[in-house]
């Protein structure tokens, strides 16, 4: 914050000083935002100011501010919205680079229908009317049985048109895909406080543990909260404690670094929690206020846990469990910071509670410095809103009872095993046949018209997943869209972000808005009569009148104007649970209930992953972690984002690949173990796709990464979306219009470093039978060279 | 130019804000980020360093340059005038940073030149506005009053290859000695050759 401000008073000069002194009460941001109206960016040439429009950046979960910069009608640049809570004027490389996914010249600008057979490949572009035509076509049958259409989509809950579509239908099928994007987490904090998620006050603390989560390299508000944890640990003297399985970039901002053995994060934290319990370091009257048991009997259930047991499972010295506990318990405040591959296992929504843990105990819950509740609006669906039909086995899995709506791969399977009988299936921003654990079964039964008799994809690209359907309905990019935006805030203070189009819709392509409009009023049967907006905007107001500051500062016009929205006055209001948290007892649920009743451990726990135990001399972890270049499915398609990471060779400590006769460079094959299936949740080996069984890279030696882990990164080796995200040369002579773009010409990567592969094509499907998230963590794996 | 090295998380936000900001083609850069690891498991060290051109106070580039194409601008910034540029590459091989580079559009020699328009206009570059963590600082050094007068005042700064006498206008706070001292560019991160592994 301090930055900030430091900056911004640099601009503006001895004037704005005084003012500043005038409108001190308001947040440090709202008074740097009233300074800074203007262009922030001019033309090369003539140093003109080039026009602009705020909007919001979808290239990942962040919903950071943009201003995109228009010339000549043409998207030019994209910069960091100053005036935006989160990501304040910066933008990571990925927000920058979005203009080269509105201009990549493989987009998809007018509807498709497939000629071939599924997957060939072969499309006649039809008229939007015809397209809308088809659709309804398809979807009318299915009025008295509307369960039968299935919206699938990424980020269901932020999807609020797209379950509008569904449930105006009457179907209750609108899934998202939260299992495989670390759902274990949301429900875990959902179980302990009341609320999905959390934000660690990592700029106000003094001291961070970190246990699996690297977020200066991928984290769901990654530059607003990698500005913060910055400031923790530079401008706050915070002392960071990473326990990770490779050396991450948060590492590399840490104090100390702790390599642990894979999946053993929650026998760590709990001997962590043992250690304090027993030295006294807790805080008692903390406890006795807010958790459902009693200091006694937290002690009495973490006695188990000695710091040796947690060293001989874990592989950290007893000694380092001992002195960083307490170092951690008498540090105030404290935070723990836990994500990404903590989640990431059988046992994931167990590793965050044992985590969460370490905050109960010592007070550090929603404090200034410690783990806070997630600050973020509630915007709901306009009037008037469909009814919210009742769950369905297909939505809510009877298996996962604690995974809602949100469990994407027991849905594929319930299709799968004709438990669902699926009559369209609508996917839109979600590209499975890459995203998922074993994609190579999704796009099977894709393919399999018995199972998906009607596949249309809502996308502006040719993706993995597109490819596989009957009609491509080609949405604008976010760059030319509309739609709210409501994150958690990293300031601790929520806000609201509009998406507006910083350039209109390219050729033929339409904005989500308007195709689910048309859509409805095209197929009717009720589902019209709330899709009657006279537009978008009318749309968005319907959505936002409730929020009473934003609509005494101006509604949506003021929303247009700046992109983003918050009452300047507030401050972040720690304590913010005061009458008590949003769980069945009002307070910290260390012991749920509704754990207990499911049949699951109630109080945080250490299961062990059955495939580590007793691996071979020659079987090793798989880990794949997330970048700041790329995005999942998202961004390949983006060269400056290629041009960076393109490929991802297998990360192996030089010992171990010493051990397997491997050199730095040399060409290995990464093949599953059997072992795998024997996780928490077991797999049949057997049962599984033989295809997809193996892959093949090459080694990248470092020792950076513990002996018996091998890691790949995420977001590289497609398949499909388009000649760009496979790093291939587009020519200059090829006739692509507007998209016409010279450095198409020049990519290099595919020919000098290949293009990487998809890692996950490996991975089957397995669930956190607790909070039904994949376990992406819990995939052995040899490693061998292959002889040429 | 200061780049604060204990605030560098290593995203790449600079590098695609240079490509952006300055239309530079693929194949080549003008700021990007070095990445080196150091050290035995389990003490192994990761580091990075944004690379990007200093314009010199005492450039060699300029000097050797036949046309007048490079010079420098009386507030420091060194230039190429497209119009004067014959691509005789003198400069690009007298430059100790390898910062240049030639456009393969327009054949001629480009470089960073601090973002002059945006700076012309009162902006900061576009590496520094796009920083997540402010990691980056530009300003003038004349005035004592500006942040980076101050930072400079009250940091140890390194610069690169201060032996050659450059001069160059790019310190780093806390930048690593070895990172600093090796002559790999290390452009691309993660893909072969991105990592200079060094095991000392």
């Amino acid at each position: 914050m301090r930055s900030i401000t430091r900056r911004d008073f640099l601009k503006i000069g001895a004037a704005g000083t005084a003012l500043l002194a005038i409108e001190s009460q308001l947040h440090p941001i709202a008074q740097a935002m009233e300074m800074m109206d203007g262009g922030r960016s001019v033309n090369r040439v003539s140093g003109l100011p080039r026009s602009f429009l705020p909007s919001t950046c979808t290239q990942c979960p962040a919903g950071c501010g943009i201003i995109g910069y228009v010339e000549e009608s043409k998207l030019v640049k994209i910069g960091g919205n100053p005036k935006h809570l989160s990501n304040q004027s910066a933008l990571c490389a990925r927000g920058q680079a979005g203009i080269n996914a509105l201009y990549d010249p493989d987009r998809i600008l007018t509807p498709l229908k497939r000629v071939g057979g599924r997957g060939e490949n072969r499309w006649a572009k039809i008229k939007w009317d015809q397209a809308y035509e088809e659709v309804a076509k398809a979807m009318q049958p299915l009025k008295s049985q509307p369960g039968r259409f299935v919206y699938m989509t990424e980020d269901l809950g932020h999807d609020t048109l797209g379950k509008r579509f569904a449930y105006s239908f009457g179907s209750g099928n609108a899934l998202g895909a939260a299992s495989i994007f670390g759902g274990n987490k949301q429900v875990a904090t959902q179980l302990t406080w009341g609320a999905a998620g959390d934000m660690p006050d990592v700029a106000n603390t003094k001291y961070i543990l970190v246990f699996g989560a690297n977020p200066l390299e991928s984290h769901p508000q990654f530059v607003g909260f990698a500005r913060r944890l910055i400031e923790g640990v530079q401008d706050n003297q915070a002392k960071m404690v990473v326990f990770d399985v490779r050396l991450t970039n948060t590492s590399t901002r840490a104090n100390e670094v702790y390599y642990v053995n894979p999946g053993t994060y929650a026998i760590v934290a709990l001997a962590m929690a043992n250690v304090i319990m027993q030295e006294g370091l807790h805080n008692a009257a903390f406890i006795d206020q807010w958790a459902n048991i009693s200091s006694g009997d937290i002690a009495a259930h973490l006695s188990q846990f000695t710091p040796e047991k947690a060293a001989a499972a874990s592989g950290v010295d007893a000694a380092a469990i001992r002195r960083v506990a307490t170092e951690f318990a008498s540090t105030s405040p404290a935070t723990t910071l836990s994500d990404g591959l903590v989640s990431v296992h059988g046992n994931g929504t167990q590793n965050e509670r044992a985590v969460m843990l370490l905050n109960i105990i010592t007070g550090n819950i929603d404090n200034r410095g410690g783990l806070c509740l997630p600050r973020e609006f509630n915007l709901p669906d306009a009037d008037p809103a469909p009814a919210v039909p009742a769950p369905t086995p297909l939505s809510n899995p009877a298996d996962l009872p604690l995974a809602s709506q949100q469990a994407i791969d027991r849905s594929w399977q319930l299709i799968r095993d004709r438990k669902h009988r699926v009559g369209v299936l609508m996917t839109r921003s979600y590209n499975p046949v890459y995203s998922d654990p074993d994609g190579g079964g999704v796009a099977d039964l894709l393919k399999d018209d018995t199972m998906v008799p009607i596949h249309v994809a809502v996308s502006p690209f040719m993706t993995e997943t597109a490819a596989l359907a009957d009609i491509v309905l080609p949405e604008t990019t976010y760059l030319e869209g509309w739609d709210l935006e409501v994150r958690p805030s990293p300031e601790l203070v929520p806000f609201i972000s509009l998406r507006q189009p910083v350039v209109p819709p390219l050729k033929d392509a339409r904005p989500f808005f308007e195709i689910a409009t048309s859509l409805a009023n095209t197929i009717k049967g009720g589902m019209e009569q709330y899709f009657g907006f006279k537009s978008v905007e009318d749309y968005l107001k319907g959505r936002i009148q409730n929020v009473g500051g934003l609509a005494a500062a101006g509604g949506l016009d003021y929303l247009k104007q700046h992109g983003v929205w918050f009452n300047p006055r507030s401050k972040p209001d720690y304590g913010s649970f005061g009458g008590g948290f949003s769980t069945p007892s009002g307070k910290l649920e260390v012991y749920s209930s509704v754990l207990k009743d499911k049949g699951f451990s109630p109080l945080p726990d250490y299961e062990p992953v059955p495939a580590f135990s007793s691996l071979s001399k020659d079987e090793l972890v798989l880990t794949i972690f997330d970048t700041a270049i790329q995005t999942d499915a998202k961004t390949a398609n983006c060269m400056w984002l290629d041009e960076i990471l393109h490929n991802n060779p297998v990360w192996i400590n030089p010992a171990t690949a010493e051990q397997l006769g491997i050199k730095d460079g040399d060409k290995v094959r990464v093949v599953r173990a059997a072992r795998t299936g024997q996780g928490i949740s077991p797999v049949d080996d057997s049962q599984l796709n033989p295809r997809a069984r193996s892959l093949e890279t090459t080694a990248f030696l470092t020792e950076g990464i513990h002996p018996r882990v091998v890691a790949m990164a995420n977001g590289v080796g497609h398949t499909g979306f388009g000649r760009i995200a496979q790093g291939e040369k587009i020519s200059k002579d090829e006739e692509s219009g507007a998209l016409k773009n010279p450095n198409t010409e020049l990519v290099w990567w595919r020919e000098k470093d290949g293009i990487g592969t998809n890692p996950k094509t490996i991975v089957p499907a397995m669930a956190d039978p607790v909070g039904g998230g994949q376990a992406w963590g819990d995939v052995v794996v040899t490693v061998g060279k292959i002889k040429e | 130019m200061v780049i604060d090295m204990r605030r560098c998380i290593g995203c790449h936000a600079c590098t695609v804000a240079c490509k952006a900001e300055m239309a530079v083609p693929l194949q080549v850069n003008a700021t990007w980020v070095k990445i080196v690891e150091k050290g035995p498991y389990p003490s192994a060290r990761r580091f990075y360093l944004p690379r990007l051109c200093n314009n010199c106070t005492n450039p060699i580039c300029v000097r050797n340059c036949p046309t007048q194409a490079s010079y420098k601008r009386d507030d420091g910034i060194v230039v190429v005038d497209p119009h004067r540029c014959i691509c005789c590459k003198y400069c690009i091989a007298s430059c100790p940073y390898d910062v240049r580079y030639v456009n393969p559009f327009k054949e001629i020699v480009e470089k960073c030149y601090f973002c002059q328009h945006r700076v012309d206009a009162g902006l900061e570059p576009a590496c520094v506005e796009s920083c997540p963590t402010r990691a980056m600082v530009f300003g003038d050094r004349n005035d004592d009053k500006s942040e980076i007068s101050q930072l400079l005042a009250s940091n140890a700064t390194t610069v690169l290859k201060k032996e050659m006498e450059t001069e160059p206008n790019v310190y780093y706070i806390a930048g690593d000695e070895t990172a600093m001292s090796n002559d790999e560019k290390g452009i691309n991160y993660r893909a072969e050759g991105a990592f200079i592994n060094l095991r000392l």
